[in-house]
């Protein structure tokens, strides 16, 4: 396992969530390795952290939850993006990919 | 909770909304069941965990512990998504709320036209609700009101409430459940001579206060000592309200200790009543109350030595955690005893049977005593329904108005669907708006109230007694309009909410063609709901109408006498101290006299006059017919001249004269239902027949039937006695017939009777026609409120039909334009709105009309001579109604007729 852990910005992780999301259901433990998975290691989320913004998410109504048997055969609480949620995760990568190519301009130059 | 299972999911994107409703009541009110979904999440992730970590060749208990400390402490972890939920929902209502406001506030127009449809609704509803409220919820104002009984009994005419001072005494002394047990005179004593205007005072028993647990503002209320018999003397003392304090002293503090004239007896002030006092009597309440031992100097001969005289309403204090069946059992075997003991003294067997089947009857007191609901109850429910009828009405219209404004909206709305708005999201901040608009009614709906409330006390205190209630707002008041206001705005938002939120996204983005199909479902809504205002309208209407009918019938048919340019006052020579023989002498003076004076047509004496809601019944039987039953008959006692005072037709025989009281046989008069019944259609005069246990009298003559004790009684077999032959000095009522206005000569009548002797009091005159329109309290209430609200409702209607024609109009202007260009008339355009206004009408008409009739049932105890199903009301309320909504759709259809075809399809 990688060791550099970089803080998450602010704000990145409801789109790291709902890109994480955006290629099937998930429960909070998939969700946080897809994300690991999906940045090489580079974004770790604690459960303290990963667990109050898919409630919050949940509660915008970008995600919805249900209880499914889960690989160990115990029960866990998948969540799936809603078509909200899809939207603004499309929404949230236009508005990332916009501020990252002005940063990597700012910087480039 | 339960998991959810798959196949609910599967519709979940219909389901949306539901979902979050269901979320935020798992957050708000089943607190726990969202913590243990959370607990069983996070204990779920905890076994992949450590799952994870076997497979990757940890040992289990290790694997373990790096799970939970991994996880955190799960008290942190579920503490931080509480605030995240709770956050995001806090941030959305507060977004809501902003832009709801910012909405409503740049279209005024529609804003005021639904808040003030709200606010007549919700304001009519508080009103009628503040009145059920102070009538049949509040609880009284005293001590612990939960453990206040009251005593009532249920006899041969029903369920009674009044007790003899004997009966009272006997329960004071005997029972062993009540901590105290209090009476209190149910009529109140109303001569105060030096009050600027007419006080009301009641005679308690000395623990009143004590029982209540009411404690003195100044001064000290009354006690036991003050009501003892042994010392007539100590008993004229009076504690008096903070009402009559501000009225007659102006809270000046030397009232205390000042005199109080009660009927020419002076009275010391003892003390002031705190400013909340409730009397225990609801909407009767007395301005000062004396002890029950000054009766001796109020009425003379005395109430208080006899068993059989009924006037003291009787409340006990129950011993603590006691409950009403308990102390019933207690109770019981005492009246009882008593009631045994007093009928075996009586001689009539059927008295005697009548007085045991006397049963005690316990009821709670906490919101005070039942005369007043009894009599009010049953209209002021009537009313709520009524009410409920105009906010249902007001709903509609702010339905309507949501509507037209939802496909106004429609640009706005696809926008925030398309970028992603959940529809759930959309309903959640259409139904914010609804309940903004909702409170804003509610509030204006509560000012409304509280200035009608005391508008509609004054015109239910139009009866005979005045009326006080209090009618303030409480609590349970804003409580009451505050639920009214955010259930009756949330019923008028969701159709439209749900509606305007539908998906279909693209042909909003069109030109205004595509959005016709939109437009049409919801002018085809609206028309719904016209047609429903327009038949609940109708209800009103017609009870409305059914009442008014009511009034005029009871007004204006013919009770057996004319009611009008009579007057009427009381005399009581027996309290100047007179015997018999005096009084009988005084009488005859008075009568000379009154016959005297110019103007006046005739003069009499009566015990008891018509409608006066009093009456005397007595057992009647003919003497050559003895018959196994006692019937009893309807008594009055009269000097001569009664009948041509009143107007009722002698029908044969003669009226009496002076010498009939001192004949050997006593004569009376029956009236035409007593021959039919005991006569057989025989000629009665000269037959002897005996009234109660009087003397054996003989039949002298027979007059018209007339009504007695209430218009609405069929008409009543009764007996009239000669007056001026008894022994006790009876309080009569003197009855004058004047040729013009009765009270002009009602004070020279006054003046003349009051020079004959100083000493006797004499009423205050009042006219025979009032004492009846008292009578018909109810129903004018009833008819009045009905009518106002009938009006309201056709108001609110026809503006919502003005509101659906225009807007269906506006719609419709390119189409219009092509028809008139194809050739179309203006009449025609003019005509094919008034016809869709007449077709509305129609069908409302069509619902409302068998509704209305199924319903007045509700009505019917109150109606009189007129049926629901009259034709002629149905035809008057019907054409008003048409008439209403032709004048409402005149705007929109002459609009329409002034449609430019060339202006309208560039429009297009």
């Amino acid at each position: 396992m990688d060791h550099r852990r970089e803080t998450l910005l602010q704000g990145t992780l409801d789109l790291l969530i709902l890109k994480a999301l955006s290629t099937g259901e998930r429960h909070g433990l998939g969700v946080s390795r897809r994300i690991e998975q999906m940045t090489g290691g580079t974004f770790a989320v604690q459960p303290g952290s990963l667990f109050p913004a898919l409630h919050r998410l949940e509660e915008s109504g970008w995600l919805e939850a249900e209880w499914q048997p889960s690989e160990n055969n115990r029960r866990a609480k998948y969540y799936k993006l809603t078509r909200a949620g899809r939207r603004q995760l499309g929404e949230e990568t236009a508005q990332w990919n916009r501020i990252a190519l002005a940063i990597s301009r700012a910087l480039g130059t | 909770m339960e998991p959810h299972r798959a196949g609910d999911l599967a519709r979940a994107g219909d389901l949306a909304m539901f979902a979050k409703l269901r979320s935020v009541w798992r957050n708000l009110a089943h607190r726990h069941h969202a913590d243990r979904d959370l607990d069983d999440e996070l204990s779920a992730l905890h076994a992949l965990l450590v799952n994870e970590k076997i497979h990757a060749g940890m040992l289990p208990d290790a694997a373990r512990r790096a799970a939970t400390i991994e996880l955190g402490h799960p008290h942190i972890v579920k503490q931080h998504v509480r605030d995240a939920r709770a956050g995001a929902l806090l941030d959305t209502l507060a977004q809501d709320v902003r832009y709801g406001v910012g909405l409503l506030r740049r279209n005024p127009l529609f804003t005021l036209t639904a808040v003030l449809s709200l606010a007549i609704g919700i304001g009519a509803n508080t009103t009628i609700f503040s009145l059920v409220n102070a009538l049949l919820l509040r609880d009284l104002r005293v001590a612990s009101p939960t453990e206040l009984a009251e005593l009532g009994r249920i006899t041969q005419y029903g369920r009674g409430g009044s007790f003899s001072y004997p009966i009272y005494r006997t329960l004071h002394d005997e029972n062993s459940v009540f901590q105290g047990v209090l009476a209190m005179s149910k009529s109140t004593i109303n001569d105060v001579t030096d009050a600027e205007r007419p006080a009301a005072g009641r005679l308690v028993s000395g623990n009143f206060f004590d029982v209540l647990g009411v404690p003195p503002q100044t001064g000290r209320l009354l006690s036991p000592a003050d009501d003892s018999a042994a010392s007539p003397d100590a008993a004229r003392v009076a504690a008096i309200t903070d009402g009559l304090w501000q009225r007659q002293f102006g809270r000046n503090a030397n009232a205390v200790g000042s005199t109080l004239r009660v009927d020419k007896v002076a009275f010391t002030i003892v003390g002031i009543l705190p400013a909340y006092f409730d009397d225990p009597l609801v909407g009767r309440g007395a301005d000062f109350f004396m002890p029950i031992a000054a009766e001796r100097w109020l009425r003379r001969p005395t109430w208080l030595d006899k068993p059989d005289f009924n006037w003291l309403a009787i409340v006990g204090r129950l011993k603590p955690g006691l409950s009403l069946r308990a102390a019933s059992a207690n109770l019981e075997p005492i009246f009882e005893h008593f009631m045994d003991e007093y009928a075996a003294a009586q001689s009539d067997p059927d008295a005697q049977r009548q007085l045991r089947s006397h049963r005690l009857l316990l009821q709670s007191a906490r919101t005070g005593l039942s005369d007043l609901r009894r009599d009010f109850s049953k209209p002021v429910l009537l009313l709520m329904g009524a009410v409920t009828l105009v906010l249902l009405i007001a709903c509609a219209n702010v339905v309507n108005l949501l509507l037209a404004r939802g496909v106004a909206r429609r640009r706005e709305i696809a926008l925030r669907l398309a970028i992603g708005a959940g529809r759930g999201r959309l309903v959640r901040q259409l139904l914010t708006e609804s309940a903004l608009l909702g409170l804003a009614g509610g509030a204006a709906g509560l000012a409304i109230a509280s200035f009608g409330a005391p508008l509609l006390l004054a015109l239910v205190s139009q009866g005979a007694t005045p009326v006080a209630l209090d009618v303030s707002p409480d609590d349970r008041l804003v409580l009451f309009a505050f639920a009214v206001a955010v259930s009756s705005s949330l019923l008028a938002g969701i159709v439209p909410a749900l509606g305007t939120s539908r998906g279909n996204l693209t042909p909003a983005f069109h030109g205004d063609r595509r959005t016709l199909s939109v437009t049409r479902s919801s002018i085809r809504w609206g028309r719904i709901l016209i047609t429903g205002q327009i038949a609940l309208s109708l209800l009103l209407l017609i009870g409305a109408a059914l009442l008014i009918a009511t009034l005029h019938n009871l007004r204006t048919f013919d009770p057996g006498f004319d009611r009008e340019h009579v007057v009427l006052m009381g005399l009581d020579p027996g309290k100047a101290g007179y015997d018999g023989r005096r009084a009988s002498q005084y009488y005859r003076d008075v009568l000379g006299r009154v016959r005297s004076i110019p103007g006046v047509r005739a003069a009499s004496l009566s015990m008891i006059t018509p409608i006066s809601g009093g009456g005397i019944d007595n057992g009647f039987s003919v003497d050559a017919r003895p018959s196994a039953s006692h019937p009893v008959v309807d008594v009055n006692v009269t000097s001569e001249g009664f009948f041509s005072t009143m107007a009722t037709p002698l029908l044969v025989g003669r009226d009496f004269v002076e010498a009939d009281g001192k004949t050997e046989i006593p004569a009376v008069i029956v009236n035409d239902a007593l021959v039919r019944r005991f006569f057989n259609g025989e000629n009665p005069i000269g037959q002897r027949v005996t009234v109660g246990r009087r003397r054996s009298a003989g039949v002298v003559g027979v007059v018209a039937n007339a009504k007695y004790t209430s218009l609405r009684e069929e008409d009543p077999p009764t007996v009239y006695v000669y007056a001026l032959g008894t022994p006790e000095p009876v309080g009569f009522t003197l009855s004058v017939r004047t040729e013009g206005d009765p009270l002009v000569l009602a004070r020279i009548i006054r003046k003349e009777v009051q020079s004959l002797s100083p000493s006797v009091p004499v009423g205050q005159p009042k006219t025979l026609s009032s004492q009846i329109d008292r009578s018909l309290v109810n129903e004018r209430l009833v008819a009045r409120l009905l009518g106002s609200f009938a009006a309201l409702a056709l108001l609110l209607a026809a503006v919502g039909l003005y509101g659906v024609l225009g807007y269906s109009v506006a719609r419709r202007t390119g189409e219009i334009g092509v028809r008139l260009a194809l050739g179309a008339t203006r009449a025609t355009v003019l005509r094919s709105v008034l016809r869709e206004s007449s077709m509305l009408t129609a069908i409302g008409t069509a619902v409302g009309v068998p509704a209305a009739i199924l319903l007045s049932r509700f009505l019917k105890a109150l109606l009189y001579g007129v049926a629901p199903w009259d034709p002629r009301l149905l035809a008057v309320t019907v054409v008003y109604l048409f008439f209403t909504a032709m004048a409402a759709a005149a705007i929109p259809a002459w609009r329409a007729s002034r449609v430019d075809p060339l202006v309208a399809l560039r429009h297009e």
